[in-house]
């Protein structure tokens, strides 16, 4: 991929760090007061909260936490399963005397 | 160019860029697909390869960056090439042997690689370093970088080892063909606007901006490294 011709006038390296350091400033300044309150629930400021942000990341954190605990009761009750039919088709691991093997689903799909 | 057709293209634009601001990864609907899926289904995995990258917002910014001064049939096919060898590596490798990257810090690196095809495009590296970065050598590490996201995502989704090659290799060509689509999109509005007599005043801003948004995703996915829990 060669450099195409028809590029800007190279700007000088003053004008450049100003809008270098005006991109990261305006991407700072979002981050704090918009994207942290509504993506996470995180207000440093307390603009989220006044602009109604921070609420909807609180929901969302929540729902993930909440998604987490479902998937952990999941993978339990999967490994319950698992436990109770290899101990009625009397394959248990012998050196697993608890008989609680935790078998993810990761580890039955291994290629 | 008249104000209103102007207006037209502008807005365009940034409908491509913002319109799938909530649409990123793959939904819980696709995920729950995946998991009760057996067997090799090619269509559904290109489709959703395919779907991942036209909605992928982080791959749209970094497309835009690289085609904006970039016209030629010749570089583009390159560009394409070297970006769909990169993220096939990564994505084949990361999902057959389980490697398993945070996908917060993939997501950073992808928002730093549309703050680098900004600066590039503002020859950045030149007037500050006196070097500008092999593009060709970028685009590939960029191309790993992606496909290790990819990986990521679908390692997450626990797709069923039944059929696991066949689904991946139909989801790379979804990938490609997505990509494909979004380029064509980005470069028919892009020659659009360069042929215009405001393309070279409103260029500088532009990439600033897209600077900015990239600046933007990186701060949003660093903080997401942070402040979720691990998602495995």
């Amino acid at each position: 991929m060669s450099i195409p011709e028809e590029t800007l006038p190279a700007p000088s390296r003053s004008a450049l760090l100003k809008s270098t350091l005006l991109a990261l400033s305006v991407a700072g300044v979002l981050l704090v007061t918009c994207v942290l309150p509504a993506e996470y629930g995180v207000d440093p400021t307390g603009v989220g909260g006044m602009l109604g942000l921070t609420q909807m990341g609180e929901v969302k954190q929540a729902l993930v936490e909440e998604e987490a605990e479902n998937a952990a009761a999941q993978a339990a009750a999967d490994s319950v399963v698992a436990a109770s039919e290899a101990a009625a088709s009397g394959a248990s691991a012998p050196n697993a005397p608890g008989g609680v093997t935790v078998l993810t689903r990761d580890s039955t799909n291994k290629p | 160019m008249p104000f209103a057709r102007r207006l037209v293209v502008l807005t365009l634009l940034l409908a491509c860029v913002t319109s799938p601001l909530f649409a990123h990864g793959v939904a819980a609907g696709d995920k729950g697909f995946i998991q009760q899926s057996s067997g090799v289904l090619l269509a559904p995995f290109m489709y959703l390869g395919a779907k991942h990258m036209v909605t992928g917002y982080d791959h749209l910014l970094f497309l835009l960056g690289v085609i904006f001064f970039l016209y030629r049939l010749k570089d583009i096919a390159l560009y394409v090439t070297l970006f769909a060898l990169g993220h096939s590596t990564t994505l084949l490798l990361g999902v057959l042997l389980q490697v398993q990257v945070n996908p917060y810090l993939i997501d950073a690196l992808i928002g730093m690689s549309v703050v680098y095809k900004a600066l590039d495009n503002l020859s950045a590296f030149r007037t500050w370093f006196g070097v500008t970065p092999d593009a060709r050598v970028a685009t590939l590490v960029f191309g790993f970088a992606h496909g290790f996201g990819l990986a990521t995502k679908i390692l997450d989704f626990r797709m069923p080892a039944d059929g696991l090659l066949p689904n991946l290799i139909a989801f790379n060509v979804g990938v490609e063909i997505g990509q494909l689509l979004a380029l064509s999109a980005i470069l028919l509005l892009m020659n659009h606007w360069r042929r215009s007599r405001s393309f070279r005043p409103m260029a500088y801003g532009a990439n600033v901006a897209l600077m900015t948004a990239g600046f933007l995703l990186t701060g949003f996915q660093l903080a997401g490294y942070f402040i979720m829990p691990p998602t495995t």
